[in-house]
């Protein structure tokens, strides 16, 4: 109660920790949403893990790394569900020798040409809607997709992913790869299912390396 | 280039690297992630293959697609009872 004994117009400063979860929140949705494709179970990550920061905020010792660590937790909470409900992952990880090479969409598609003679590359991610690149998000193997998303969606360094799933900066590299091949791999077999009409140029030599 | 660059080139001139080995740098590349030497030989590769050159900057233009696929709303009904839990906190 003010001098006046009136209630104060603006509502109680929250503490920094408070004020950093706020900020955050766009972030953490939108991470949660990118691994899980699910809006619901989005909402419960988030509200989850605000509540567990807010439990353990003492144990967080770095101040500048409270994004990071709720990151991990949605992460964590994630994969716990996972488990939990066996989900089956969407596509098997391809074992043989050549699923294993790494895929490149502009390899597939710059010896091809649109029917409208367009540059074939630049057509086809202009056709890419969002919906379409978070289908395919959707079908990369959990342990992927979250590395991919904390890189590409989210923009961490490969050292904070490193941290945040608490894995080595190698393990990173090679599922960010990874995830990116199979991701121009599903891109490009959507491409053909969806009757992109393409007509097989004569292959040039343009690299004498 | 300067006088100094010149010598240092005659010392030790860039390597042209074949399309297999820049591949494998294509995404440290692409991250920000490549200095020195080895982006220095990727440069220098680019720069003669236009096969590579394309394929390096098709993967840049599909990250800033992939990255602004992914904008989102937060839910007001959750920001809302997460800001009422930190105010009340």
């Amino acid at each position: 109660m003010s001098k006046a004994g009136l209630l104060p117009l603006t509502r109680p400063v929250v503490d920094d920790f408070n004020s950093a979860v706020l900020r955050s929140l766009d972030d953490l949705f939108r991470y949660a949403l990118s691994i899980s494709h699910d809006p619901i179970l989005a909402e419960d990550l988030v509200s989850e893990t605000v509540l567990k920061a807010l439990e353990n905020k003492e144990k967080l010792k770095d101040a500048s790394k409270q994004k990071q660590w709720m990151l991990r937790m949605i992460t964590n909470s994630f994969i716990d569900r996972s488990r939990k409900s066996k989900r089956k992952i969407i596509i098997p990880l391809e074992t043989n020798r050549s699923g294993n090479k790494s895929f490149s969409l502009y390899e597939a598609i710059s010896h091809s040409t649109f029917t409208d003679d367009s540059t074939p590359e630049v057509k086809l991610i202009q056709k890419l809607s969002s919906e379409k690149i978070q289908s395919v998000i959707k079908q990369l193997p959990d342990v992927f997709r979250v590395a991919f998303v904390l890189c590409d969606i989210e923009e961490l360094s490969y050292h904070e992913i490193a941290l945040t799933l608490e894995l080595r900066i190698g393990t990173v590299r090679s599922r960010i790869a990874r995830a990116r091949s199979m991701l121009q791999k599903l891109l490009w077999k959507d491409a053909l299912e969806a009757g992109i009409k393409i007509k097989k140029k004569k292959k040039e030599s343009i690299c004498d390396c | 280039m300067t006088v100094k660059n010149k010598e240092e080139m005659k010392k030790d001139p860039i390597r042209l690297i074949t399309c297999k080995e820049a591949e494998k740098s294509f995404n440290d590349s692409i991250d920000g992630y490549l200095t020195g030497k080895p982006k220095n030989e990727l440069d220098h590769h680019l720069a003669h293959c236009r096969k590579c050159f394309g394929r390096i900057e098709f993967e840049h233009l599909l990250k800033e697609k992939i990255h602004s696929s992914a904008s989102v709303n937060f839910p007001k009904s959750l920001r809302k009872k997460i800001s009422a839990l930190l105010l009340n906190e």
